[in-house]
């Protein structure tokens, strides 16, 4: 085995392979950067390009490509309350009140490390957990995958911008607004007012780019300030204070790496949902839950160190079962067949040379992400101190181009345009943006896991599964955690009073 | 005609420049119409993609759309995307396009007629009326099982003593064909409906959640040499040559039930073609039929396409013409059977 | 118009969004409604809880609710304050706000998302005397032709050309 470490990495070490990879992992950051833009994009953009090449200097060009994609995206969470992608949303909750309290730099650098982490994790999981990934594969099925969706929506809770209530009206909301369109089951055409444009659904990451950046901009305009203070913007905190941060809460990171791997071996789970519970689990083991939401750093690292950790994971089944983890995985695979590497079992032995290239392609281009990330972080964390006459058209353009830019189709430019008007309502009487994209994002998976569920398990699937019940149990459990130890804590402080 | 002469008596009244003007105005209208009749020579050809950008049928369409140029003398080729509704946003859209040629399509076949036979309210157009002009690309359907299934052949899948489980990711031609399948050859089925894709499916069946599964051999022929799945049908008309052992859905059936598989194997043998509105201008369609062929026949492009990993397998758009012709003429047989699946999971 | 005024037409016209999505749902068939419908009950429910609650407290608890007093979780946001805040010019700022999205997207339909970023971003540095009208003219060219540059020439997205031009050469 020693031996194909050495050989992966050796390949790796041509001038084609290295240029590649820079090119790969700055074009990954700027795809990320961009709204509504992330990893499937950024590789099927390349794929053309990948034709005739060396087969690592072209997977360094396509991984580096995808691993750059996700710091890119959360960026732009942190800094503009703007997600990348779908799978950045969890950088917002958290990363963005960072921002506005003058820790940006503090949250850049925290968030790039823990992806660094999370990659590096993911990435020695792939060399050496291959015994493992089978079984575990293999014992959870759709009504683990749907507890999962709803240990995610426990989250709710967590957001205090409003009241509960309200927050529950709004995620409900989102719910609603993600089924319309075919309905993946039975496919009937749900609220759809005869428009084939609606039939494909309300593309999420447009309406995310409405809620929040398109609200931001208006709420910036209202208010007439900058979005964070020029002041607190330089004093509060450096970069290096967000790479401290991520090793002192090293056991999130293991832990959220942890989530991230086997959300990427799952096919029915996608990355964003891996953030949302990487964040859910982040507040729900937190001793002081009341800070998430309001700039905890723990809610920047824990999502970040999952979606680090997802790429890892997501190569296992593509690699060992030719069974793509997700979605970028399956345009990955159409790359990796044109190159002519037929996922096997014989990767893991007669191509191990292979696999090992591509375990140090994530941990370079992680290595590579992180360095530039952590150069650039200072002066990125700048931008939000413009003034708001230059930052409402720069920001509103970028944004609803990007709008444009997911699907190619104006009228997504419409729906990012109503959100950003329904977003500013909702944050103006506190129905919790936040929960109502998370029961966006969590809708088709209850939906299409609990069908399945019901038509495979019967109605009693809960109680004739055991690892299904065992998660109900741990769900209820941890979502009462926080409010147990309120409890004790306000016994505590009366006991001492 | 007495109409128009009537109009021009009118209008005469008026002055005879006026007469001139509709004079002139009824040249032009002939003559465009003639003229149009002529060629593509000369012309911007668009060709619709009605999937997203980033998708499949987006990347074959941009690959052939060169040498789809350089064969018919038109001026440009250039393509438009006009991703909704599986491709059905972009097939309403050319339904009213102009039958001159100017514009066409590019999708997959089987299901624009599977959203027509359906019954889906969201299509305007007739699949049946269209006018192909040729096939780019399409591979076998295979059934395929667990390799821990105790199920070895289609016919241990018929004489189950339980339904058949199969797993499906929502309403499309592999759900549709195991349909008419299970109905000819009298098999009991309980379709799973809602899996996220084939890749779903296909960890459904390995892990013996579901009994079998309909996909593209691409897709399920890295499993199968893994010796997770095993192949026991597929859905094309000749047996496929890395796997010749496995027989064809129309070699296990007989009598009229014939007629409704060879319908869906037709119909999933049409997949990635190009096509034009009704009606289509007999000259334009001779010219874009053959354009498409020889381009899809040109060293370079299937060079290009190896490397890329599009594997094309041309057909002349008069065969998938008649292929529509037979599909139609067992409608009446497989409707029914259609109508009632999409009834069992409404 | 008063706080309590503003939710309570905005929980109206979220009672009436949920109750026509349980009438919609009432069409389909058992599977496709049987998530959506629930949901949609539950949605009814949940906001003649909230009206309920918002018109029996006072002022000051408008936005402390059951869960709140069950779980101790306490709100940070003090929304008595905000409508104190000038409301009337917040009010007008709010229009200007949705005037300047709805001429934005009215440029997109019309001329396509290059012109309309650039006339956009040129007329609302000028307007807001950020920067002087040349200067706000070529910053904003400069910048259509970064989107440009990025969207059209690297990410090979096929460009819309607004209404005005399919008018033109139709």
């Amino acid at each position: 085995m020693l031996e194909a470490i050495f050989a992966g990495l050796m390949a790796l070490a041509t001038p084609q392979a290295m240029i590649f990879m820079i090119i790969g992992v700055s074009y990954g950051l700027m795809i990320g950067i961009l709204p509504g833009l992330g990893g499937i994009v950024a590789i099927a953009l390349l794929l053309p390009f990948t034709y005739g090449h060396e087969r690592a200097a072209t997977l360094a060009l396509l991984l580096g490509a995808h691993i750059a994609t996700i710091w890119g995206g959360s960026v732009t969470s942190i800094l503009f309350k703007v997600p990348g992608a779908a799978k950045s949303l969890a950088l917002v909750f958290d990363g963005h009140p960072m921002t506005q309290q003058g820790h940006a730099s503090r949250a850049l650098g925290a968030s790039a490390t823990a992806a660094l982490l999370g990659g590096l994790i993911g990435a020695v999981f792939l060399a050496f957990s291959i015994p493992i990934v089978r079984p575990v594969m293999l014992a959870l099925g759709p009504s683990e995958y749907l507890m999962m969706a709803l240990w995610g929506l426990t989250i709710i809770a967590t957001f205090s911008e409003g009241s509960l209530l309200k927050g529950m009206i709004a995620t409900l909301a989102g719910i609603m607004a993600a089924y319309v369109g075919m309905d993946p089951v039975s496919g009937t055409p749900r609220f759809w007012f005869g428009s084939v444009y609606l039939l494909d659904g309300i593309s999420f990451p447009v309406a995310m780019i409405g809620l929040f950046a398109v609200a931001e901009m208006i709420k910036l305009f209202v208010k007439g300030n900058t979005l964070v203070s020029r002041v607190s913007g330089e004093e509060q905190s450096s970069v290096f204070d967000g790479v401290k941060d991520a090793f002192r809460h090293w056991w999130l990171v293991v832990r959220s790496s942890l989530l991230g791997l086997w959300v990427g071996v799952l096919p029915g789970v996608g990355a964003s949902v891996g953030g949302i519970a990487a964040y859910a689990q982040a507040a729900q083991t937190s001793k002081t839950p009341e800070r998430f939401g309001k700039g905890a750093v723990e809610g920047v690292i824990a999502p970040d160190a999952t979606l680090g950790a997802n790429e890892g994971g997501g190569l296992m089944p593509t690699l060992a079962f030719g069974i793509p983890g997700g979605e970028s995985m399956a345009i990955l695979l159409v790359a990796f067949l044109s190159m002519g590497i037929v996922p096997g079992p014989q990767m893991l032995t007669s191509e191990l040379d292979l696999v090992f290239s591509m375990v140090w392609i994530i941990v370079i281009a992680n290595i590579i992400t992180t360095l530039i990330g952590l150069a650039i972080s200072s002066r990125l964390a700048r931008l939000p101190t413009l003034n708001p006459n230059i930052m409402i058209p720069f920001v509103l353009s970028v944004c609803l181009f990007g709008a444009f830019a997911t699907r190619g189709l104006i009228e997504d430019v419409l729906v990012a345009a109503f959100f950003g008007g329904l977003g500013y309502l909702m944050d103006k009487y506190q129905y919790s943006r936040a929960n109502f994209v998370i029961g966006m994002v969590l809708a088709e998976m209850i939906e299409r896991n609990l069908h399945i569920s019901l038509g495979l398990y019967g109605d009693f699937f809960i109680l004739t599964r055991p690892i299904t019940l065992a998660m109900l149990v741990f769900i209820i459990f941890t979502t009462a955690l926080p409010f147990i130890r309120q409890q004790r804590h306000k016994k505590n402080k009366q006991a001492n009073e | 005609m007495s109409k128009i002469l009537l109009d021009v008596n009118l209008l005469s009244r008026h002055g005879k420049y006026l007469k001139i003007l509709l004079i002139a105005v009824l040249y032009t209208f002939v003559f465009s119409t003639i003229t149009r009749a002529e060629s593509i020579k000369g012309e911007i050809v668009t060709i619709i993609s009605a999937n997203s950008a980033g998708g499949m049928m987006t990347r074959y369409a941009r690959m052939i759309a060169p040498y789809i140029k350089k064969h018919s003398g038109a001026a440009d080729v250039r393509i438009k995307i006009m991703t909704g509704g599986g491709g059905i946003r972009g097939t309403n859209f050319l339904w009213f396009e102009e039958p001159d040629g100017k514009t066409i399509a590019f999708t997959s076949i089987p299901s624009l007629i599977l959203a027509q036979l359906s019954g889906s309210e969201a299509v305007q157009f007739d699949a049946t009326d269209l006018t192909y002009l040729g096939r780019a690309a399409t591979e076998p359907r295979v059934l395929t099982v667990g390799a821990t299934s105790s199920i070895l052949n289609i016919n241990d899948a018929r004489t189950l003593d339980r339904p058949f489980i199969f797993p499906s990711q929502g309403t499309d031609e592999d759900f549709y064909s195991m349909a008419v399948l299970a109905d000819v050859l009298d098999m009991e089925i309980k379709i799973i409906n809602g899996y996220d894709g084939n890749s779903d499916t296909a960890l459904a069946v390995i892990k013996g959640d579901g009994d079998g599964h309909i996909t593209g051999w691409s897709a399920s022929e890295a499993i199968i040499e893994a010796g997770d799945e095993r192949p026991i049908l597929t859905l094309s008309q000749e047996r496929y040559r890395l796997y010749p052992n496995i027989p064809t859905a129309l070699e296990v059936v007989e009598g009229d039930s014939r007629q409704a598989v060879q319908a869906i194997v037709n119909m999933l043998d049409m997949r990635r073609g190009f096509f034009g509105p009704p009606n289509l201008d007999p000259i334009a369609t001779e010219e874009l039929r053959m354009a498409i062929s020889a381009a899809l026949n040109d060293p370079e492009l299937i060079e290009q396409s190896k490397l890329a990993g599009l594997p094309l397998l041309p057909s002349d758009g008069k065969a998938e013409q008649q292929k529509i012709g037979q599909i139609t003429e067992a409608s009446q047989i497989i409707v029914p059977i259609l109508e009632a699946a999409l009834h069992a999971i409404l | 118009m008063s706080r309590r005024f503003q939710e309570n037409i905005v929980a109206g016209i979220v009672l009436i969004v949920f109750i026509a999505y349980l009438l919609a749902t009432l069409g389909f068939g058992p599977n496709a409604r049987l998530v959506p419908l629930p949901i949609a009950i539950l949605g009814i429910v949940l906001v003649l809880v909230q009206l309920v609650r918002q018109n029996l407290r006072g002022a000051k608890e408008l936005q402390i609710d059951i869960f709140s007093s069950l779980t101790g979780v306490k709100n940070t946001t003090n929304t008595e304050e905000e409508p104190s805040k000038k409301p009337q010019n917040n009010f007008q700022r709010e229009i200007q706000a949705m005037f300047f999205i709805i001429i934005f997207i009215g440029l997109i339909l019309l001329l396509g998302p290059v012109i309309a970023v650039f006339l956009f971003s040129s007329g609302f540095l000028a307007i807001t005397r950020h920067y002087a009208p040349i200067k706000a003219v070529w910053t904003s060219a400069l910048f259509s032709g970064v989107l440009y540059l990025l969207f059209v020439a690297v990410l090979q997205l096929q460009l819309y050309h607004g209404v005005l031009a399919s008018l033109i050469t139709s």
